[in-house]
């Protein structure tokens, strides 16, 4: 049975004829459930548009080493550019509920050359980062606060590529969101890399405005 | 599994003037938007997360004429669309400051931008009132939360309080039994102030139980929340109980933080406005739950956001 039912596609094609460039999904699928969902609502969005286009690995692929993906973090989506730049942005989980205008604001951000909301002042700020960040936002689907924070994380990857936007399901990586303490959400962690691992750098609890929000990234690059 | 387009669809440029800027795309928001383009006006919602507002934050809204019973994300988005049928703006951003100078009155948002206007619609709802217990603001998001809706899958055959005993304590209490091993709904008073139908739904589940003339008076833990201290007012004892987690619904603060002293307010913070819903600045409306308003529901937010717009197409245009 398809996920998206017909007056849901119908309002989703009209809504993705603000795309101006191609896009690509790379997904990398594990032995899950999750997995096979995620793949069946990226194909019918390539059904819906054609400019979307699809590539499903598993993660077992030499390729999901190029992205950096974790073995255990299945399913994970990769957002390309036409030219297939990666702009760093990751989705951990299916993006449902909520977090499915996520995902469509980036397919029409990144279409429309990484356009992003933020003023100009703090697209500065972001842009002058210049170590290596990982914005990692757990979420779940019936959260309507969420989007805001995957957004603020992923329009920021979109502006500078030091920096690497996630979302993550809480729901779906347990263990993950347990490691975080996520009990509430969206719960964002910041992280930087040390030049070994990545270290834990800022917290929040959460969808911050503009201010806010920038305030903590510039707190964890200190 | 639902697919929300909310944030989504939205125009990527907005206009520097507006005839009616609505702050807040809740139900009031939205009423207000339909009933102002209807009067030939052209306006914008600024939202600050997704349309629909706190109905998002309801599993099932039953109490709506026309649907017996909807889930509160989807008539959020229904309402949305409506809005967006008719031409409404909408823009995704969060009011700082209005000013209301001699000519025009000016809207600010966190993304930079100001919009002239005519009127402005006052819609921005409430938020959950914390308890103000000790402890409360160490352990919230880490075991403490204000939303079922998002945080309920955390508790998962786990064993969590419900702080409060109106219809949302209740209705968020039968979301949480469905998952949570364990509801206790505890409330300071004797008896509940929930109406009827969710009192008897939640007395009727195995896995809901009351404490009543109880107190919540400290969240206690270590790295995450593991208990409460309660007090008895009626024995007056005072005791620790463990709990994975803990909601708190214990009524609203109105959100107007962005206005400073520019409106009249009642004592608890909600706007004061006549019975056309405008404020002491003429121009400036208040409607639905941010308003001094003796019922706070989606049916008399959406008829608050009508009479203002109504309203102000008569007299300003």
């Amino acid at each position: 049975m398809a996920l998206l039912d017909d007056n849901t596609k119908e309002q989703v094609k009209d809504l993705l004829s603000k795309m101006e460039n191609n896009v690509k999904f790379v997904l990398f699928q594990g032995e899950n459930e999750y997995s096979k969902v995620t793949g069946d609502l990226l194909t019918e969005l390539t059904e819906v548009e054609s400019k979307i286009e699809l590539e499903m690995l598993n993660i077992n692929d030499p390729k999901a080493d190029v992205y950096n993906i974790e073995k255990d973090l299945t399913p994970a989506i990769v957002l390309l550019d036409k030219d297939n730049n990666d702009n760093g942005l990751r989705f951990y989980g299916i993006p449902s509920g909520h977090e499915f205008s996520t995902l469509l604001q980036d397919i029409i951000s990144v279409s429309t050359g990484n356009s992003v909301d933020f003023s100009e002042e703090t697209q500065n700020k972001i842009k002058a980062i210049d170590k290596k960040m990982r914005i990692r936002v757990f979420i779940t689907p019936t959260c309507p606060y969420c989007p805001k924070a995957v957004i603020s994380g992923h329009q920021s990857a979109m502006l500078n590529d030091n920096i690497i936007g996630e979302m993550i399901e809480a729901n779906e990586f347990g263990p993950l969101s347990s490691e975080h303490g996520v009990s509430s959400v969206p719960h964002t962690v910041i992280e930087t890399f040390n030049g070994d691992e990545w270290e834990k750098s800022g917290e929040f609890i959460g969808a911050y405005p503009e201010q806010q929000f920038i305030d903590e990234l510039m707190k964890a690059v200190g | 599994m639902f697919f929300d387009m909310g944030t989504a669809n939205k125009k990527q440029e907005i206009k520097d003037n507006y005839d009616i800027v609505i702050i807040g795309g809740g139900p009031a928001g939205i009423s207000a938007a339909i009933y102002a383009v209807q009067g030939g006006l052209k306006p914008l919602i600024i939202e600050k997360t997704v349309e629909g507002g706190q109905m998002n934050l309801t599993e099932l809204v039953e109490n709506y004429p026309g649907f017996k019973s909807i889930e509160g994300s989807e008539i959020g988005e229904k309402m949305g669309e409506h809005a967006k049928h008719y031409g409404v703006d909408f823009h995704f951003a969060t009011v700082t400051e209005i000013v209301n100078n001699e000519d025009n009155k000016l809207v600010k948002t966190d993304d930079g931008k100001a919009i002239t206007t005519k009127v402005i619609i006052i819609a921005t709802g409430a938020n959950p009132r914390p308890l103000g217990a000790e402890g409360e603001k160490a352990f919230t998001g880490k075991g403490i939360s204000y939303c079922a809706s998002c945080d309920g899958h955390f508790f998962k055959d786990q064993k969590v309080a419900v702080i409060g005993g109106g219809n949302t304590a209740l209705e968020e209490s039968l979301y949480l039994a469905k998952i949570a091993k364990e509801v206790v709904i505890i409330h300071r008073r004797d008896k509940l102030r929930a109406d009827k139908l969710y009192q008897d739904r939640a007395m009727a589940l195995e896995n809901v139980s009351f404490k009543f003339d109880s107190e919540v008076t400290a969240f206690k833990g270590d790295k995450k929340l593991n208990s409460l201290t309660i007090k008895n007012k009626k024995e007056n004892k005072e005791y620790d109980e463990e709990f994975d987690g803990a909601f708190v619904f214990i009524g609203l603060v109105p959100a107007t933080g962005f206005l400073g002293n520019m409106l009249e307010t009642d004592p608890r913070g909600y706007i004061e406005t006549d019975q056309n819903m405008e404020t002491n600045v003429k121009g400036i409306y208040a409607v639905g739950d941010v308003r001094n308003t003796i019922l706070r529901q989606i049916v008399t937010a959406v008829s608050d956001g009508a009479i203002a717009a109504s309203h102000a197409v008569r007299e300003y245009f």
